[in-house]
């Protein structure tokens, strides 16, 4: 097992009371299980809003937990605090939704790549060992050599995007979240990042953890979908068996939002309460019932 | 670059032309001039007057008058000051020297204050610290700098721990070096801190938004997951960014140099350019006017080169055509 995460909670405050008295809490992340073998892909699906990127975040410790735990190849992340946690970055590393946003305008490309390496300082020593990694990673996704000496700003989306999953690679990680990654690139350069991806798997052995609300890309891409829905995961199955049979009321309602599947109308209404536990279906599909 | 440079310069020329003629033309639509004052002096002679006339061409069209000014400047002639009675450059040489030390004082103690006090108020966002910090940003935003000053020489009026104006003690000349360093900036504090308060105020509240701003960007996000410590996500990713619009306030504070401590000058006894202009509109000493007009403009076009240049230096995206 790569990762397990064990009832994750996230909460926002949104209103504070007299003296923080009767605070109210949006519950982004409400109770989320879900384990990711290594090798095998996983998407996150659901509206905006429905804590997906919440989820990827705490993931990666990069917000601090309410509750739960992450348990990385045996180890608990969730209680390493501060500082401790930064070592583990180097495991799992994250691909960012807006790739005009999520690199740093005035860095050049060879500073971002490099910089990464700060975690692997021992192993990369020489400036000479730095630069023959950034060059590597830049090939490996397809950008010629003589980009690392440019700033962000002179590359397109899809270019910024080849930088940003470089620079993630660039620590050697075992998981990648991708965080809408392709989302905000048009169509061909969309195909040509999932074609990318697919290389960089083999090449890399990573497992990857999708995000999106793409399920035409998602259905390309992954082996096991989650489907989210107001901080919880309403239905977890392998991919097939979500765009085959959707048990889950919100999952219908998802697939047939998206054109291919107008097929599936809408019936019942959308119940979910504190009491709600995932359901095994059998065949590995799992269903939020009460 | 140095060809940007040079165009800059070829432009800021009509805006002085520009400049000095408003200023020309407001002087002279004002009724009276500092030659009427001394018809009415009988210490000087009809002579006297009659040479100064000719001297400016003060009898000639006002365009005339112009002209023959520019003509001066362009042979490095400012002119002659009437009320002082010394050519105008060695008046202001001084003055303006005076109000330099002063403005750097308050220039560098306003950002050496401001910048990280904002700083640490968007690393604690609505914690208590930056709660006090931005309360008494409100409260000393909302103090008019001159009545600060007055507050502060009554104080020093009543311990008697600091000077109550001018730049220097009476006994300055039997001082060594160290003792006249020592005396002016004790003479400089109350003017320094009378002069920056308000400016730290609004200065640490911009850093503060520019700070919060970038940290909300995911550059940021991405530099903590590449495992970055904290420090090194706040100093190099975060402030460099948050500086950049700064360094055109930058420019512009430049610029305000030497006007914007006039009202200061004044109160505490400061003997810089801003009390010397007020004094030279008020007599009409018509060329010292114009030659700090002038002197102001030149600050002001060279702040915002200076500013547009460092932006162009700290940030890859702007870039200068070149030629």
């Amino acid at each position: 097992m790569l990762l397990e995460l064990k009832n994750i909670k996230k909460y926002f405050p949104v209103k504070k009371g007299f003296l923080g008295r009767g605070q109210t809490f949006v519950r982004a992340v409400d109770g989320v299980d879900l384990a990711i073998q290594e090798g095998e892909n996983v998407s996150l699906v659901g509206e905006s809003g429905c804590g997906k990127t919440t989820l990827a975040r705490s993931i990666l410790r990069l917000m601090p937990l309410d509750g739960g735990q992450i348990i990385f190849k045996g180890e608990d992340l969730s209680r390493l605090s501060g500082r401790r946690i930064i070592p583990y970055r180097k495991h799992m590393q994250m691909v960012f939704q807006d790739p005009f946003s999520s690199l740093d305008p005035r860095f050049t490309v060879r500073r971002l790549l490099q910089e990464a390496l700060t975690l692997e300082k021992e192993q990369y020593k020489t400036k000479g060992s730095q630069e023959e990694r950034a060059a590597y990673l830049l090939s490996a996704v397809q950008l010629k050599g003589d980009m690392l000496s440019r700033y962000p700003h002179e590359f397109s989306g899809g270019e910024r995007q080849r930088v940003a999953i470089a620079r993630a690679l660039m620590l050697n990680p075992q998981l990648l979240i991708l965080d809408e990654a392709v989302s905000s690139l048009d169509v061909i350069v969309q195909k040509q990042i999932i074609h990318l991806l697919g290389d960089l798997q083999r090449q890399f052995r990573l497992t990857y953890l999708f995000i999106s609300h793409n399920l035409k890309i998602i259905r390309k891409i992954s082996h096991k979908i989650a489907v989210m829905y107001q901080g919880k995961i309403v239905e977890l199955a392998p991919t097939e068996e979500i765009f085959n049979n959707p048990l889950h009321p919100y999952t219908r309602e998802l697939l047939s939002a998206a054109v291919e599947y107008k097929a599936i109308a809408r019936e019942e209404a959308i119940l979910i309460s504190d009491h709600s536990r995932l359901i095994d279906k059998g065949n590995g599909h799992f269903v939020l019932s009460e | 670059m140095w060809g940007y440079i040079l165009k800059r310069f070829l432009v800021a020329i009509p805006i002085l032309l520009a400049i000095a003629f408003v200023t020309f033309l407001l002087m002279r639509f004002t009724p009276g001039n500092y030659l009427d004052t001394m018809r009415m002096d009988p210490q000087y002679s009809k002579a006297t007057i009659q040479h100064y006339e000719e001297l400016y061409q003060l009898d000639k069209p006002l365009l005339q008058q112009y002209l023959q000014w520019i003509k001066n400047i362009l042979r490095l002639e400012f002119g002659y000051s009437f009320y002082y009675n010394v050519p105008v450059v060695q008046i202001i040489g001084g003055r303006l020297w005076n109000t330099f030390v002063l403005s750097c004082a308050s220039f560098l103690f306003t950002w050496g204050v401001a910048l990280p006090l904002g700083i640490t108020a968007a690393l604690r966002r609505n914690q208590w610290l930056d709660r006090l910090i931005q309360f008494f940003s409100y409260v000393w935003l909302s103090v008019p700098s001159f009545f600060l000053a007055m507050i502060l020489l009554y104080a020093a009026s009543q311990t008697g721990f600091l000077p109550l104006g001018g730049m220097v003690s009476p006994n300055f000349e039997e001082m060594n070096f160290l003792e006249k360093a020592l005396d002016i900036l004790k003479h400089l504090a109350i003017p320094t801190i009378a002069l920056s308060v308000g400016s730290i105020a609004a200065l640490q509240r911009i850093m503060r938004g520019n700070m919060l701003e970038v940290l909300g960007q995911q550059y940021i996000l991405m530099a903590r997951a590449k495992g970055l410590p904290e420090n090194k996500v706040v100093y190099h990713h975060a402030l460099r960014n948050a500086i950049n619009p700064l360094i055109t306030l930058l420019g512009y504070e430049f610029s305000s140099l030497l006007s914007g401590a006039a009202l200061i000058e004044i109160i505490c006894g400061w003997p810089g350019l801003g009390a010397l202009m007020l004094t030279a509109v008020r007599s009409k000493d018509i060329y010292l006017v114009m030659a700090s007009m002038l002197m102001g403009s030149v600050l002001f076009i060279i702040g915002n080169l200076l500013a547009d240049i460092l932006l162009a230096k700290a940030d890859p995206r702007i870039r200068y055509e070149r030629g």
